[in-house]
This record gives C-alpha cells, sequence and structure tokens, in this order.
C-alpha cells in the first residue's frame, strides 16, 4: 500500500527535508553558490510483475508527456533487476532548484491526464510504496545528460556508502580512485538527514555486470582506497561501508534510452 | 567482491492434486505472504472435479559482501535448478510414535530398493523449461512424482504427485499408518542451484533449500494453531540460539494465536463459539482478569507429555499419543483422557507475557497480509500453512523434521545430512488411512485445520461432518478429491466445492 505521505510526497505537496554536500570534490571543491542541483529520487514499488505494465504505461503515457510539455529537466526512468524490492522502476529527475522541482511537481500533479492515470494506478492497487529521496549538489556532480553516452550502457548501480571520515564531503583522493578502477558516477551527493551519517549516495553506469564486478574489486585492492579504510577504522572504528545498492536497467521509455 | 546466493523458501511445500494439468491455469502457486490466503481464480478444482496441485515457487536471492542485494532472476544471471523428490515410505520403519521404533514396513520383501520410488534428480536451467519426475517404480509399478518447471524468471516451480496410492498386490488397508504393500506419491527432496552472473564464469552454490509435496490442504483459511513455522522456530531457539523478543507485540504475536483458536470454530464443532471469551480480550489491553483468565486455559508445555490436564487448550491429541493409548489401528482410544499437545514454549511465552502486561499494544485492527515478498516471508508463508503437530505421525512432516535433523540456519536444513524422502518417511502410507482416521477422537481433535471435523455449507447454521459419506480408508483412497474446501464467504467459513 502506498503510505500516504509518500503519495503526497510525491504529488508535491511535501518534499523531504535533506541537504548535501559535494561528493565530487576534485570537480568542484567549493560549492558555487548558486551552482547546486537538486537530484530527486523516486522509487515506485509495484506490487507485483502482473502491474509492471500499468506503472509503464502511467510514466510513459501520462507522467512523461506531461513533464515533456513543462521544460527540459534532464531524468532518467530506470527498472531494478536486483534491488531489495521488484519490480521497482526509479525515476531521476534533475532539478535546478528545491523551487523548480516544486513547481513541476505542483503542474504535474494538476495536469488532469497526470491525475487521471495516478487514480487509476491508486485504484488498481499498483504500487506497495512510493519512497522519495532528494539530494543536493554541486553543478559538478552531476553529469547527465552532458555525458549521455556513457549512460547509455543501460546499466546502472544505485550505491549508498555511510563514511564517517568524509564529515566534510569525500576527501579529494576518493575522485582519483573511482577514476582509476572505472568508476565514473553520473550522480553523487550527500544527505544530511536520517541514519548512517555521513551517508552518500551514487549512480554509476556501467557496461555489463562483469565489468561491475571487476571494478568494485579493483576497489577493495586499490592501495591507495586501502590506506584511507584503515585511517578511517583507526579514527571512527569504521571505513566506508555499503548501506544499500541495487541495480538497474534503463526503461525503454527513458529519455536516454 | 563476493556473493552469496540462497534459496527461498528455505522449505517449500507443493501439494498433491489429482488434475494433471500442468499449464500455468491448471495449478496455483502456494501462499508467498504470510497471513494470505491463495484462492485459485479458477476454483481448487477444474471442471472434472480434480484437484488443482499447489505448485512451490522458489526464488534466488543475493547478498553481495553482506550487503542484501534482492532476487536474483535470469535478467542477471544464469541459474541452474536441481531437483530431487523421492518416496521411501515403504521401506521405512513403521511409524510407532514418538521413542517407539518399529520393525520396517513391508520387512518380508528382501529387495528393498522395490519399496522406494527414486526417479532421481532433474535439472533445469534458464527460463521457461520443464522436467518429470516419472521414472520412479513402486514393486516394478510406475509411479509419478510430479515435475518441476522454470518460470520466465528462471524461478523455480515444483508439482508434486496426483494423488494416486494403491497396491500392487491388492493388499488390505488395516492401519491408519503401517499398510505394507502400499504406496502413495507424496514425496519430498532437496532443492539445489548454481548461480552464474551475467558476465562472469564462475558459478556459485547457492544455499540449498528443501521441498515437501504432502497432500492438500482443504482449508486454507484456518491456520493450525501449532503451524510448522511454530514448531520449527522453537527448533531454531533450542538448538540455533535464535532469539525472540523479549515483549510481544499484540498484534503481531498475541492475535494471531487468539484468532486461530477463534477459526477452529469453522472446522469442529467441539468448539463452536465456546472460544467466544477471546473477543473480550480484543482489542487490547482488555483487563489482566480477562488476559489471565485466557492464559490458564492454556497447557504448559513444561508438563510431560503424556499427563492429562483435563479441558485445558489446545483441545487437540499429544504427539505422544502411542504412550497414552498404545499404538493401535484404526478405531477410538477409550475415553476420559485429556493428554493434549501444548503451544510451543515460545508460544506460551508469548501467552504468559500477555498475560502479565508485558506485551506491546500495537493494535490498530486486525493486520492485513503485507503485499511484499521477502525471503523470510517466502519461508513462513509456506510452514505456517502446514501442521506444527501432533506428530502422529502427522500429515506433511514429521517430528524428525522439527526434533531430529539439522538445521545450518534457522528453518534451512542440513541438506548434506538428508535424503530425498526423509521427511516424508515416516508419514502413513498411504496418507488417505492416516487422513481418514485423523478426525475427532473423544475428547480432542487431531488437526483440524489439516482435516476438518465438522463444517457448515452455504446458506447453512447447522454444523455437517467435513468427510461425510466417508466409512473406510478405501473410500478416502479412492474418493479423497470429492471433498470439499474451505472458502472465507464475508464472516464465515464455509464448504465449497465439494464434488462427490
Amino acid at each position: 500500500m502506498i503510505s500516504r505521505r509518500s503519495a503526497l510526497s510525491w504529488l508535491g505537496v511535501s518534499a523531504a527535508g535533506v541537504g548535501a554536500v559535494n561528493a565530487f570534490p576534485a570537480f568542484g571543491k567549493t560549492r558555487p553558490a548558486d551552482g547546486t542541483r537538486v537530484i530527486a529520487f523516486e522509487r515506485f514499488c509495484v506490487t507485483d510483475v502482473g502491474q509492471v505494465l500499468h506503472l509503464r504505461s502511467y510514466i510513459a503515457d501520462a507522467l512523461l508527456p506531461c513533464m515533456d510539455q513543462l521544460r527540459n529537466i534532464p531524468r532518467m526512468y530506470l527498472e531494478a533487476i536486483v534491488a531489495p524490492h521488484t519490480p521497482e522502476t526509479l525515476v531521476l529527475t534533475v532539478y535546478s532548484s528545491f523551487n523548480e522541482m516544486l513547481e513541476v511537481r505542483n503542474r504535474t500533479s494538476s495536469d488532469p491526464r497526470v491525475r487521471r492515470a495516478w487514480s487509476r494506478i491508486e485504484s488498481a492497487q499498483v504500487l506497495d510504496d512510493v519512497r522519495s529521496h532528494v539530494l543536493i549538489v554541486s553543478e559538478e556532480s552531476v553529469r547527465f545528460p552532458a555525458e549521455s553516452a556513457i549512460v547509455k550502457s543501460g546499466l546502472f548501480e544505485v550505491r549508498t556508502w555511510h563514511a564517517p571520515a568524509w564529515r566534510e564531503g569525500p576527501p579529494p583522493e576518493v575522485s582519483s580512485v573511482l577514476s582509476r578502477i572505472g568508476v565514473r558516477p553520473i550522480v553523487g551527493g550527500a544527505t544530511a538527514a536520517g541514519e548512517h551519517l555521513p551517508r552518500f549516495t551514487y549512480v554509476v553506469p556501467f557496461d555489463s555486470l562483469a565489468a561491475r564486478q571487476h571494478a568494485w574489486a579493483r576497489l577493495d585492492e586499490d592501495a591507495q582506497w586501502r590506506e584511507m579504510q584503515r585511517e578511517s577504522m583507526s579514527t571512527y572504528g569504521s571505513g566506508v561501508r555499503t548501506t544499500a545498492k541495487a541495480i538497474y536497467k534503463l526503461a525503454p521509455y527513458s529519455p536516454l534510452a | 567482491m563476493s556473493w552469496v546466493f540462497k534459496i527461498f523458501p528455505s522449505i517449500g511445500v507443493a501439494r498433491i492434486g489429482n488434475c494433471p494439468d500442468d499449464s500455468a491455469s491448471g495449478f496455483y502457486v502456494g501462499p508467498e505472504i504470510p497471513g494470505s490466503v491463495i484462492v485459485p481464480p479458477n476454483g481448487y478444482k477444474d471442471g472434472q472435479g480434480r484437484v488443482r496441485r499447489q505448485a512451490a515457487r522458489f526464488r534466488v536471492y543475493g547478498w553481495e559482501n553482506g550487503v542484501f542485494m534482492g532476487e536474483i532472476t535470469s535478467a542477471v544471471a544464469n541459474i541452474t535448478w536441481t531437483v530431487e523428490l523421492a518416496n521411501t515410505k515403504a521401506a521405512f520403519n513403521a511409524f510407532g510414535g514418538i521413542g517407539h521404533t518399529r520393525p520396517l514396513r513391508n520387512a518380508s520383501v528382501t529387495d528393498r530398493s522395490a519399496l522406494t520410488i527414486t526417479p532421481g534428480p532433474r535439472t533445469i536451467t534458464g527460463a521457461n523449461g520443464a522436467a518429470f519426475f516419472d521414472t520412479g517404480l513402486f514393486m516394478g509399478i510406475p509411479v509419478p512424482l510430479g515435475e518441476i518447471q522454470t518460470d520466465g524468471s528462471g524461478r523455480l516451480l515444483v508439482l508434486g504427485g496426483f494423488g494416486a496410492s494403491s497396491s500392487p498386490t491388492n493388499a488390505p488397508l488395516t492401519t491408519f499408518a503401517n499398510n505394507d504393500g502400499w504406496h502413495d506419491d507424496v514425496s519430498d527432496g532437496p532443492v539445489t542451484a548454481e548461480v552464474t552472473l551475467n558476465g562472469t564464469k564462475t558459478p556459485v552454490q547457492a544455499s540449498g533449500a528443501w521441498v515437501i509435496c504432502p497432500p492438500p490442504r482443504f482449508a486454507p483459511p484456518i491456520f493450525h494453531i501449532i503451524s510448522l513455522y511454530d514448531a520449527l522456530l522453537q527448533t531454531a531457539v533450542d538448538h540455533l540460539g535464535y532469539k525472540v523478543p523479549a515483549t510481544p507485540s499484540f498484534t503481531n504475536d498475541v492475535y494471531p494465536i487468539l484468532k486461530r483458536a477463534m477459526d477452529y470454530q469453522w472446522v469442529t464443532t467441539k468448539i463452536g463459539n465456546k472460544h467466544s471469551p477471546l473477543l473480550d480480550v480484543i482489542p487490547p489491553p482488555a483487563t489482566a482478569d480477562q488476559r489471565n483468565f485466557v492464559f490458564q486455559a492454556l497447557r504448559d508445555p513444561a508438563i510431560t507429555p503424556t499427563v492429562d490436564t483435563p479441558h485445558l487448550m489446545p483441545a487437540i491429541w499429544t504427539d505422544f499419543f502411542a504412550d497414552v493409548f498404545g499404538i493401535r489401528g484404526h478405531g477410538s482410544p477409550a475415553t476420559g483422557h485429556w493428554a493434549n499437545h501444548a503451544l510451543t514454549p515460545t508460544q506460551y511465552s508469548v501467552m504468559k507475557n500477555w498475560a502479565t502486561g508485558n506485551f506491546i499494544n500495537d493494535w490498530i485492527g486486525p493486520p492485513s497480509p503485507d503485499t511484499n515478498i521477502t525471503p523470510d516471508g517466502l519461508t513462513r508463508a509456506a510452514l505456517e500453512n502446514c501442521s506444527g503437530g501432533p506428530f502422529f505421525p502427522g500429515i506433511e512432516t514429521s517430528f524428525f523434521t522439527r526434533d531430529v535433523y539439522s538445521y545450518v540456519e534457522p528453518f534451512r536444513l542440513d541438506g548434506a545430512q538428508l535424503n530425498a524422502g526423509d521427511l516424508s518417511k515416516q508419514q502413513a502410507v498411504p496418507w488417505q488411512t492416516d487422513f481418514f482416521d485423523c478426525v475427532f477422537q473423544s475428547p480432542l481433535s487431531w488437526w483440524p485445520a489439516a482435516h476438518p471435523d465438522n463444517v457448515f455449507t452455504a446458506g447453512s447454521n447447522n454444523y455437517v461432518t467435513w468427510d461425510r459419506g466417508f466409512n473406510s480408508f478405501s473410500d478416502m483412497v479412492n474418493f479423497w478429491s470429492g471433498l470439499g474446501f474451505l472458502v472465507q464467504s464475508g464472516d464465515v467459513v464455509v464448504e465449497t466445492e465439494r464434488t462427490i
């Protein structure tokens, strides 16, 4: 069942209160005052596989055309292939500001076609839950659609790290380590509220599951990363720890597909 | 990067049926969410009155470096499933109750392999496959035990046998549990999976599961007062150090016990409206006197099983029936004894805590089944629909599963220590004889949630005997599929689809 709070949040009546620091310091060590982006993660958890087509219809036939009419907002639609809850569709949207996010949500939720489609979704009990998560990140931390070529691989991991040592954001070495092992996040940011803080969420494209396996295996073997982990352990009693991860593919109707 | 894969449910239940249709509309998948009741859209029986089989669906879940990732399907991996089913009842010892080892069944048969129905393992790789357990023999007669399929996502479906029991030697049916010369086609066995993630070359063995293929469940809305989940939870507590919450939840722990007790009104006239005082304690907190009144009506599981505790609950026979009355064939024991089966110590503790006021009052109304399928939920949903006692010898499995066999983790048997057929070998052969006999035996019932004693037909306020017209073991062997199924109809539970 969809919680009322979740549904209202999605419809723009309220928004999750969060903040963030720059997750990619190599691309901008100080956060520009007006150079931030708001990244909205909307997870639509479908009751069962038989209902997936209903959600696809809602997004592709109602939500997506409506947003197309509003303005050019970078977004992706991802379908989970390995995730704690499946079926799940993740809508990833980049806004220039909170105000823009709220404005867009208000306009889409008042669109008659979207409202009708959403009513059908609710009455058919298509969704178990809608989970919202918002990050505020630096402009440089968002690499799509500018680098859409890497996005077109179609396989993505959303990974969340709890990193007790990164209280001021990830140290500059993190970007170089990730780059060295072949991990090039298209989105990354820190959540300022909730458990396991400091907590960082990354969206990483991979060419294949094998490439993903290979990349993360290299991280475990990277000397600089291991040294960072050791220092964190000695100071905070814990290194960087993965608290959640899920693997997605680009939905066939997604703008970047 | 290290992956761990596990199969869920860790013990799955695929129930036999005499409808041979193995297309998707010919069978139904058993409960996968705790508390849910499956009502097949096209009925429990087909147009010819044959009982549809209940498939057990198995899934692989993955953990990467200790982080739960979710279900692994053919979208991301190549999964090779291997299942072995066997029926070894006729070669095992005759059943005599806990602590009583009896001679072999069919002791005069020297070729013991002729008594075991062992078609061997079957393997399927990828989506939309099928393989059949159709090469097993009993005394030279073919006895199919069912089949396995994979669905479009590479999940495994196990379908059991067809309810066919017979005697190649035309032996008579003489006892409830041990009939030489007879076979049935229930079965059980290991379920394993080898998982190769796309783009990788090294397959990883998933932590294995087990499947039981017992008789049909004719009363799906009625849950056993002690389910197999409760019994194996106690095994986990006793032998694996599993911790249950010190303070029970009213909604999740207490209410289910109360509801099961009240729901027995739909399957035995002996309960009738006698459990209506339980309504006084819902909603919580009720008064201390009201709670204590209910608790004082329960048998303490610490009491020696053969000791009578007149009028205490649950009003079902003990596992140690043989010690109370001596092993006997069809017929009623002497009346006047009340050697009943207690709740598990964990269930009893829940009720004791509640009675003393140590519980979480989280009541907002009767809980609805979740809508999420989860690994642990798959196991619980499978096991809570099975009897957790009395095991004399039991309907889905025996006390071996609770008391004897080893587990590698809660609810996951150590497959390395077991053979296909081990979970059903102690059960009655054929199952229909025990099923016929396990009706109310004054002053207690056996397992009315498996074999209802008395039911209501639609529109009637009067109880009728559920197996009315069945007068012998042979009747049950020949006509079991004509028995009705119970369904929830508004506020009542009624019999439907009776075809005899």
